[in-house]
């Protein structure tokens, strides 16, 4: 593994070479970076058929930024509150219109957790339904503090925000769903499983 | 790394489902097309010649002028309120002020308002001052003023 110490200057590199439209490097940080990009929108979005748009977006917002990257952060936190961003601005859009939602694949009968991956499913669909009706900022900080399991700190860091205030995002994120979701034994039991975690 | 490991993870236990090979295909080959489109229209878009701006220096020229008036308005109203008084003893003097000479006479007194650039005024309260101003030459007697 790579001491942070020597992983920094190579991303400086890396970053330098795609600012100037090194076309290959730019492939390198797409295919380094595909997956962590994916998977904070999923996190912070849920399913939906954008997510390909904006995994687009977020890479090309990635790239026109690379130029001010200094090494100050690893180039993954750096991608990372691009991509959060990415997902605020989403969430903003699309605020009071009607979520994309991409239907659930069918699981093959010979999987043996075939019925758990569904219940996991669907407690996430109905999670991120509860997601939509809160503030957007709110929605990021507990989902990529319970969900991505991100320290407060390093959330905070993520949406350029003070420690005291994505504390409150999230403790309040946190009652809204669980008085939300009283009456749903499948969501609340996914809520106490992401937040005992 | 930590941060990749822990993604891996919840890939594992977690809904997320990943987009398949065919899918980051895609999404690739969007990306960078897009990217050459928006690197197209960068080359594309024709160099704007920098603007000439007549009106700043127009309006400078106008500012500089209207200060200048406004100054000399000002120091011709603080020059023509300025009062000088000039008494003279038993004998005469002579007094530049300007473009101007006065003769003053002796036992004779005085009073200049403003200056020779401005319309310079020249009370005699006592005896005979001679004022030379351009050539001209004029003599006033004592409660006459000049010009």
């Amino acid at each position: 593994m790579a001491t942070p110490s020597t992983k920094i200057p190579q991303d400086i590199l890396l970053a330098s070479r795609c600012a100037l439209g090194d076309r290959q490097s730019c492939g390198e940080v797409f295919h380094q970076q595909k997956n962590r990009v994916h998977a904070t929108l999923y996190r912070v979005l849920g399913r939906n058929l954008d997510m390909e748009d904006l995994i687009q977006e977020s890479f090309i917002e990635i790239f026109k930024s690379l130029e001010s990257f200094r090494g100050e952060a690893q180039l993954s936190t750096w991608i990372d509150r691009i991509t959060v961003r990415v997902a605020y601005g989403y969430l903003r859009r699309k605020k009071g219109k009607t979520a994309r939602l991409e239907a659930i694949p069918e699981i093959p009968d010979h999987d043996p957790n075939a019925e758990q991956r569904l219940l996991l499913q669907e407690a996430t669909r109905r999670l991120h339904q509860l997601l939509d009706s809160l503030d957007a900022k709110m929605r990021i900080a507990f989902t990529l503090h319970a969900i991505d399991e991100r320290s407060l700190v390093e959330v905070a860091d993520l949406m350029s925000a003070t420690l005291v205030g994505t504390k409150t995002r999230v403790w309040r994120a946190r009652r809204i769903l669980a008085k939300r979701a009283r009456h749903d034994s499948l969501l609340s039991n996914y809520l106490q499983d992401i937040q005992g975690k | 790394m930590m941060t990749t490991r822990k993604v891996q993870r919840d890939y594992q236990t977690r809904d997320t489902t990943v987009p398949g090979e065919v899918n980051w295909q895609r999404v690739e080959r969007n990306l960078f097309a897009e990217l050459d489109r928006l690197q197209e229209m960068v080359v594309s878009v024709p160099e704007r010649k920098p603007r000439r701006r007549y009106w700043l220096g127009a309006a400078a020229v106008v500012a500089i002028a209207t200060l200048s008036l406004l100054g000399v308005g000002l120091a011709n109203r603080y020059a023509d309120n300025r009062v000088t008084q000039i008494q003279t003893g038993k004998t005469g003097t002579r007094v530049v002020l300007g473009e101007s000479v006065l003769d003053i006479a002796g036992e004779s007194s005085l009073r200049v308002y403003g200056n020779d650039a401005s319309r310079m005024r020249v009370l005699l309260d006592k005896g005979a001052v001679e004022i030379k101003s351009k050539g001209e030459t004029a003599r006033i007697t004592s409660g006459q003023h000049w010009p």
